[in-house]
């Protein structure tokens, strides 16, 4: 986290507002735990879930639909929990709670647009579990790397929550800027990013330590020592952004890192798959985008 | 005494919570060794399964282990393996446990088509839900007491099969840990099952090497063995031929040495025509581009053409020709058909007796036409009936009398008779000839 007889009278700021972050629903905490625990089974889930009525009706949603594509109706919550597996279903509670946190209940119209942060999120979560499918398929894998997804930006919604108008300069900074990344303008203006911010939620929401790696160093893959993961979370985010699915207009001008996707061994036509079934299941991702 | 009591009471009562204390944390303890003793016991099932693996070379064993393995990893109540060929177009069970059972319940729990295009779809395992219909059944208790896993079997993209299973427990009790174990287990023996196939598989291009390597030197030898008579007269025949133009002396007996040397290069060169084309036909019948260019033929007019072109009968034989209708007619190949004719006669011939009888009949049912041509040769032991038909076949030279230019003739007429849809076979008993029959089809709405 760097060190900190160096940090910024800024940073310090920031790290002390992180006793302002939105804690870990215990909703999330609790499906972890579940999860965590390898002698837990459906029915351990099922219970969690058939507490929130919105969760119970989401679950049943996503294992009866043309995303899912099970051939045959599910009514039960068990059942679904069977067919979704483990991971799928952290994935819906994770999406679905924070959803409701960054989108639903944050405040009137903002410069920063929630619905577009959103749906950036979604993209980058289903495309980097497209890139784990065609480079290193695996059920775990791919889950872990939707996960990774949905969180990798959750940094810039501490930003735009705790340091408004600094975030606020940083985005009209961004417009006038395109060379420039976002994340760098950030670290001239803030003396942080949103990827180290994120990282460091990830830590204090005590989710796995695996998922710290890929969020601290999205942007910079090269950095991280966890190259795989790392590797795919960058190269989703940027697809997702040059896929007109982007909220920031001046992200566009990232780059792919050349080494990752070396690393990845992607060829042009992989990547180009990998984009058309992005936008297909984008186009079926209702549930997701509008939790 | 009042405080002496309290404070034994008091005591007392410390030493109970701190008993219950110890107590509960006795009982973590044990909860955690015996979650510990569950989880070694099942990373052993692994770990004796991958070390196994490594020295096993027999896929045979490599499936009973698994199913060892299973058994003692989940509840298995039945199984069966299936795997694809390498075209990824058959799909058959290599190992089954129970497979009635399993039949009766993949019914009860509908697994159909869709399931398992689901299933490889998604690439992972999969647990059928027990479906919508039979809620209501009085018999859904019994069925929900087990339930059913599909687990797509893949190396790489590459499908290899896939392993159905009935567990002996609800699928809402199915841990985490069981997934995962089921999960490794099988992506391993798929890894391990894939790359003993391969290794099956590359023996056996080795071995298809080394046949076609023996095979090449065969046709080496055969081929000039079979050569090397024609060659040798005909060289014969054009030296004597040459010594003659030079010293010019051509007198009547010359005159008759002459034409029988210019018989010698016809006869030859019609025997190596003939071994070029048996080469040639062979090549194209294996390889699939020998073509048939058919029309409707009258049988008996090609057998008498055959008969009046014979060129090269070397001796005296009686020929007599006898058909059951001289109308038959079918559809095929003439010059082909001419081929098997001549060749079966040429074989008559070389193996009859001098002034012999060879005897060529023809007749015909509702759908085919049969010739058969009669010899009073030597006859064939029953142990060469088979082999003489094929390519490189030699009978034993005790039994061959005059040998040139045979080895092939016959090899072709099986060919020929088979890309007509045909058969050809030989009856005989040795010392009272041979009687080869070929019978083919007409061809029905085309003629006879
Ligand atoms: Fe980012
Ligand atoms: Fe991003």
């Amino acid at each position: 986290m760097g060190d900190l007889k160096e940090t910024s009278k800024e940073l310090k700021d920031l790290i002390q507002k992180m006793d302002d972050l939105p804690i870990l629903p215990n909703i999330i905490s609790k499906v972890m735990k579940i999860i965590d625990n390898p002698y837990s089974n459906a029915d351990h889930l099922t219970e969690l879930i058939s507490m929130d009525q919105s969760l119970t009706v989401k679950t049943l949603k996503l294992a009866n639909s043309a995303y899912y594509g099970f051939p045959r109706e599910i009514v039960t919550v068990t059942e679904a929990v069977v067919v979704l597996g483990f991971l799928t279903v952290r994935n819906l509670i994770l999406t679905s709670t924070l959803y409701n946190i960054f989108v639903n209940e944050s405040q009137e119209e903002r410069e920063f647009d929630r619905r577009k942060f959103w749906k950036h999120s979604v993209a980058t979560a289903i495309c980097a579990r497209l890139l784990v499918s065609a480079t290193a398929p695996g059920q775990k894998e791919e889950e872990e790397a939707f996960t990774l997804g949905i969180l990798h930006d959750v940094g810039k919604v501490f930003m735009d929550t705790n340091y408004h108008s600094q975030f606020f300069e940083v985005m009209r900074e961004s417009k006038k800027n395109k060379n420039e990344p976002a994340y760098a303008i950030e670290r001239r203006i803030l003396n942080t990013d949103h990827a180290e911010i994120g990282s460091m939620i990830i830590d204090k929401w005590n989710l796995p330590e695996n998922f710290v790696e890929p969020i601290k160093f999205h942007h910079t893959p090269g950095l991280a020592s966890d190259k795989y993961m790392t590797n795919v979370l960058h190269v989703a985010d940027i697809i997702s952004k040059f896929s007109a699915i982007t909220y920031d207009a001046s992200e566009i001008n990232a780059r792919l890192d050349r080494e990752a996707m070396g690393t990845l061994k992607l060829q042009e036509e992989n990547l180009r798959t990998v984009v058309q079934n992005l936008e297909y299941e984008m186009s079926n991702a209702d549930l997701f985008l509008n939790s | 005494m009042d405080n002496k009591e309290e404070e034994l009471l008091k005591r007392i009562n410390s030493m109970e919570s701190s008993l219950k204390e110890k107590m509960e944390y006795c009982r973590m303890l044990e909860e955690i060794n015996s979650g510990l003793r569950k989880y070694l016991n099942e990373m052993t099932g692994v770990y004796r399964l991958l070390e196994a693996m490594n020295t096993v070379k027999s896929l045979e064993k490599i499936y009973d282990l698994l199913v060892d393995i299973l058994g003692s990893t989940i509840e298995l109540d039945a199984c069966a393996i299936f795997l694809y060929d390498e075209n990824g177009r058959d799909c058959r069970a290599v190992k089954e446990v129970d497979p009635e059972k399993l039949v009766k319940y993949k019914q009860i729990f509908n697994v159909d088509r869709a399931m398992y295009e689901w299933v490889f779809k998604k690439k992972h395992i999969a647990i059928v839900p027990k479906g919508t219909e039979g809620r209501d059944d009085p018999g859904l208790a019994f069925f929900q007491s087990k339930s059913f896993a599909i687990v797509p079997l893949f190396v790489n993209e590459k499908k290899v099969g896939y392993v159905d299973i009935l567990i002996n427990k609800p699928a809402n009790t199915i841990t985490q840990q069981e997934l995962s174990l089921l999960t490794i287990l099988l992506n391993q023996t798929t890894v391990v099952i894939e790359n003993l196939r391969m290794y099956e598989q590359e023996k056996e291009t080795v071995n298809k090497l080394r046949q076609i390597d023996e095979m090449k030197s065969d046709i080496m030898i055969t081929t000039s063995h079979e050569l090397r008579t024609p060659l040798t007269i005909l060289k014969g025949s054009s030296k004597i031929i040459q010594i003659k133009m030079k010293e010019d002396m051509w007198n009547d007996d010359d005159k008759k040495l002459y034409a029988e040397l210019i018989h010698n290069v016809n006869t030859q060169a019609e025997i190596l025509e003939e071994i070029t084309n048996t080469l040639l036909a062979a090549t194209k019948f294996e390889n699939g581009t020998l073509t048939l260019n058919k029309k409707v033929v009258n049988i008996k007019q090609m057998i008498e053409s055959v008969i009046k072109k014979y060129t090269y009968k070397t001796k005296n034989v009686n020929l007599k020709f006898t058909y059951t209708d001289p109308n038959i007619t079918a559809y095929v190949d003439d010059e082909e058909m001419k081929k098997v004719v001549r060749n079966i006669l040429s074989n008559a011939f070389k193996y009859s007796e001098e002034n012999g009888d060879v005897y060529i009949d023809l007749s015909a049912d509702a759908k085919t036409f049969v010739v058969s041509v009669k010899d009073s040769g030597p006859g064939i032991p029953a142990e060469e009936k088979e082999k003489i038909f094929d390519k490189f076949y030699r009978m034993d030279r005790a039994l061959t009398r005059r040998t040139g230019g045979m080895g092939f003739g016959l090899y072709l007429s099986k060919i020929i008779t088979v890309q007509h849809g045909g058969t050809i076979w030989v009856e005989s008993q040795v010392g009272r000839g041979a009687t080869f029959y070929f019978r083919i089809p007409k061809e029905e709405g085309f003629g006879g």
